[in-house]
């Protein structure tokens, strides 16, 4: 990804149009792409995607260059996902999910999955089956899960984002890794049972 | 009984980490496991649903019409 030299972010700093569509040209589509993982579906990805822009033009003139362009925008957009989400699924935020309890899983065998490839993906059925559990994950597991295991931030950096601490995003991938590992063990014992 | 115990114990220990499931330090865990095949079928399931996720949520091109939108909101060319 292109990166916005300084001179560009001063310009836009005091209004400069040209500067500005530098910028939304240049990280949209990044800021798209993840605003998709979190809302799952593009109707809400776009909206995320125009008031993340839009904050960025009312404050960019208090950008004060402590974190690059792109992280600032990328936590504007998390955070307008995550406010959004917080709206559309008002009983998904109100579930305690920061405590663990130990026998929750303790009654399930786990299921040998096979070996993965990218050729896998082809399978029609396994993208639906990967993209539906994902879309049932509670969002605040969800966006833990995005920043973390797929957008590859580090527990710090992902706490630092939420504005959680570290125990909790500890505690909220853990619970996000099992329910989609449960999920796809239900998806194949589905299918191998079918089979026999 | 045994067997729930090591699950509890190694759920605890990667809640701990909260590091990439393919860590050299999630390996030490797994290698440990050797007494608990299911603790091990477990770890492996958890390494293979986080990779399958990795590829499959890749990264998407935004349409065009979304950015002709994006920059009439904006009131930018």
């Amino acid at each position: 990804m292109k990166v916005i030299d300084e001179s560009t972010i001063e310009l836009a700093k005091t209004g400069d149009n040209n500067s500005l569509s530098e910028i939304v040209n240049t990280y949209s589509p990044n800021i798209y792409s993840l605003s998709l993982k979190f809302m799952r579906n593009k109707h809400d990805a776009e909206d995320v995607l125009q008031e993340t822009f839009l904050k960025m033009l009312n404050s960019i003139s208090k950008f004060e260059g402590r974190s690059t362009l792109y992280s600032w925008l990328y936590r504007i957009a998390t955070n307008t996902a995550l406010e959004k989400l917080r709206k559309k699924y008002p009983e998904q935020f109100e579930i305690e999910l920061d405590t663990v309890d130990y026998h929750e899983h303790s009654g399930r065998k786990s299921f040998e999955l096979p070996y993965f490839d990218e050729k896998d993906l082809d399978n029609s059925d396994l993208k639906i089956e990967l993209n539906s559990a994902i879309k049932k994950l509670n969002a605040k597991l969800r966006i833990v899960f995005i920043l973390r295991d797929i957008e590859g931030n580090s527990v710090k950096e992902t706490a630092k984002i939420l504005n959680l601490s570290e125990a909790n995003v500890k505690i909220r991938l853990m619970r996000a890794r099992m329910f989609l590992k449960e999920n796809l063990e239900d998806y194949y014992k589905q299918r191998n049972d079918h089979a026999a | 009984m045994q067997h729930k115990h090591t699950l509890k114990e190694l759920q605890l220990i990667c809640q701990q980490f909260g590091e990439d499931i393919d860590s050299e330090i999630c390996e030490e865990v797994k290698k440990s496991l050797k007494d608990c095949p299911e603790c091990r079928v477990h770890f492996d399931s958890i390494k293979k649903v986080v990779n399958i996720y990795k590829v499959s949520e890749n990264e998407m091109d935004i349409p065009e019409d979304v950015t002709k939108n994006l920059f009439r909101s904006l009131n930018l060319k």
